[in-house]
């Protein structure tokens, strides 16, 4: 038989108050970068004022079917191909990256996808689903990972015959910049610009070449080395 | 006055709707570019692996002079046959839209076969994903971090690329991908440009040949633009691209041999290379669409190419 029932306590509908978790890509034209790792190349260096000679990172991005990564995301072959060109592969799991070890960093998204970053960039989401990157913030402290990768030498130090490469590029472009302030006023600032990267950057080797001679100065290496004489019989 | 036939009074009383659906479909805004016109096809023909090695062929060597008229001296020894290869590994990339039958019954301008079509566009914009994920490690590069593009690193390009022997013809011109805003930065370069190198932009023929993102070409160098140019240097920049004819490769796996695997029913659409499924949930009156192409795209010789930074 049927009974007078009372309900007094109302279930509560989470849905009605909005939450936002991850980065909001669904339902939208964005598509979250993928898995990747740094590698650097011999001749991947350039000047950036404040900190010197820094390796260019390069990447190997983890997308299965690109450059033989396999159907898992798996690198290894991709990365044995860049080595065999040269390159130097910066190991995530390398014990000499202190603070930057396992720099392989994602966000996640509103469809459970992960959107690969560097380390360092961090997202503001504005509440029409807009992301803001911090990118200038972010990038000085790439920059601070490239120059901790050159100081601890896991990448290999800049060769003096890169260092003339480099500098003869600039000065190609200076060159070719002043040239064509004549007829292009704009561009004398340009040159201006260039005149003092180019001084820069001699004097930075300079500095370079002489801490390299103290030091092999104390450490020894740069004695005379003792002439010795072959015994014939 | 009384008794007005109005909008008003029939749309509360059901003689009119206050909205009807137009037939015209439109199109949202979007980067269609197809990139496949810039990449060399090679045609898959693996048997028993998922993976293709490509080979390259030995450089000619000039000969070496004879040391007398009686001795070679070294100059007949053995030259070294080196050849090169490189891998195109193919991997699944798949797509679906699952529609509800109210959606099929309700018609309207949206239809399964819409949904398929926008499926089928999704190929091209998938290889263009593939091949710009892999600018960032080509070895040479030309730019500088957080520097906008300009005529001068268009040029750098093509100087280095001249360096390393990739010679620009009329039929394989130099290919340039840049981020629409490295376009950009190029078109507003051009502007202080004083000389007789004119920019041509696409035409309707040329974009009849060549598909959606070509720009247009500049001192031999064909322009193509596109939003799959990745974000490098923690977003502060683009890793874009000039590259010669024969810098990549694709492949794309043929779907139609699954022809055996899947009921003929099923197959709402076999294009050869993207084939485009249907499963059906009886139980909750849905179908879904799903497509699956097997593509693989590759640096083929890493000379041919020259990446180009620029700010983002």
């Amino acid at each position: 038989m049927n009974q007078t029932v009372h309900l007094n306590k109302p279930k509560r509908d989470v849905r009605s108050a909005e939450t936002r978790e991850g980065l909001p890509i669904a339902g939208r034209q964005l598509r979250p970068q993928a898995r990747y790792v740094y590698i650097t190349y011999p001749k991947s260096w350039e000047y950036v004022e404040g900190y010197g000679f820094l390796p260019v990172l390069k990447r190997i991005v983890a997308k299965p079917g690109a450059n033989g990564v396999g159907r898992n995301g798996n690198v290894s072959r991709a990365v044995a191909s860049a080595v065999e060109m040269g390159a130097t592969y910066i190991d995530p799991k390398d014990s000499r990256l202190g603070e930057f070890q396992d720099y392989v960093r994602y966000y996640d998204c509103d469809t459970g996808a992960r959107w690969y970053v560097d380390f360092s960039q961090e997202a503001t989401i504005l509440p029409g689903g807009e992301i803001i990157w911090n990118s200038a913030e972010a990038n000085a402290e790439v920059i601070k990972f490239r120059a901790h990768l050159r100081d601890n030498q896991i990448v290999p130090g800049l060769a003096a015959g890169v260092y003339l490469w480099l500098l003869n590029r600039e000065r190609n472009r200076h060159r070719n910049v002043s040239s064509r302030s004549g007829l292009n006023p704009h561009l004398t600032a340009q040159a201006d610009a260039l005149e003092v990267r180019i001084k820069a950057m001699e004097t930075e080797w300079e500095r370079m070449q002489s801490g390299a001679i103290a030091k092999a100065n104390k450490d020894g290496t740069a004695r005379k080395p003792r002439r010795k004489i072959a015994e014939v019989d | 006055m009384a008794n007005e036939v109005t909008f008003t009074g029939l749309a509360t009383s059901g003689g009119r709707v206050s909205s009807v659906l137009s037939s015209l479909l439109m199109e949202t805004l979007h980067d269609p570019t197809d990139l496949r016109a810039v990449m060399t096809e090679v045609p898959w023909a693996s048997i028993g692996s998922d993976s293709m090695s490509v080979t390259l062929d030995a450089a000619p060597g000039a000969f070496s002079a004879a040391s007398s008229e009686i001795s070679h001296g070294t100059a007949a020894d053995n030259a070294a046959y080196t050849t090169s290869k490189f891998s195109l590994q193919v991997a699944r990339y798949v797509r679906a839209y699952q529609v509800s039958d109210l959606f099929g019954v309700s018609g309207g301008p949206v239809d399964l076969e819409a949904v398929v079509k926008t499926l089928a566009a999704g190929v091209g914009l998938t290889m263009t994903d593939l091949l710009c994920a892999l600018f960032n490690s080509v070895g040479s590069s030309v730019g500088a971090t957080t520097v906008d593009l300009s005529t001068d690193t268009i040029y750098d390009a093509a100087f280095q690329l001249n360096s390393n022997a990739v010679v620009a013809t009329t039929d394989a011109p130099l290919t340039c991908v840049l981020s629409p805003v490295g376009m950009n930065d190029f078109r507003q370069s051009l502007r202080s440009e004083a000389g007789a190198i004119q920019y041509t932009d696409a035409s309707a023929a040329a974009l009849a040949t060549r598909g959606p993102g070509f720009q247009g070409t500049w001192n031999g160098i064909e322009f193509w633009q596109s939003d799959s140019c990745a974000l490098i240097n923690a977003g502060e920049d683009r890793s874009q691209a000039m590259f010669g004819k024969g810098a990549f490769a694709y492949t794309m796996a043929p779907v139609s041999a699954l022809q055996g695997q899947i009921p003929a029913a099923n197959i709402l659409m076999d294009a050869g290379a993207v084939l485009v499924e249907l499963s059906r949930d009886a139980d909750n009156g849905l179908s879904k669409a799903i497509s699956t192409i097997f593509p693989a795209v590759s640096e083929a010789e890493d000379l041919r190419a020259c990446e180009i930074v620029s700010d983002a």
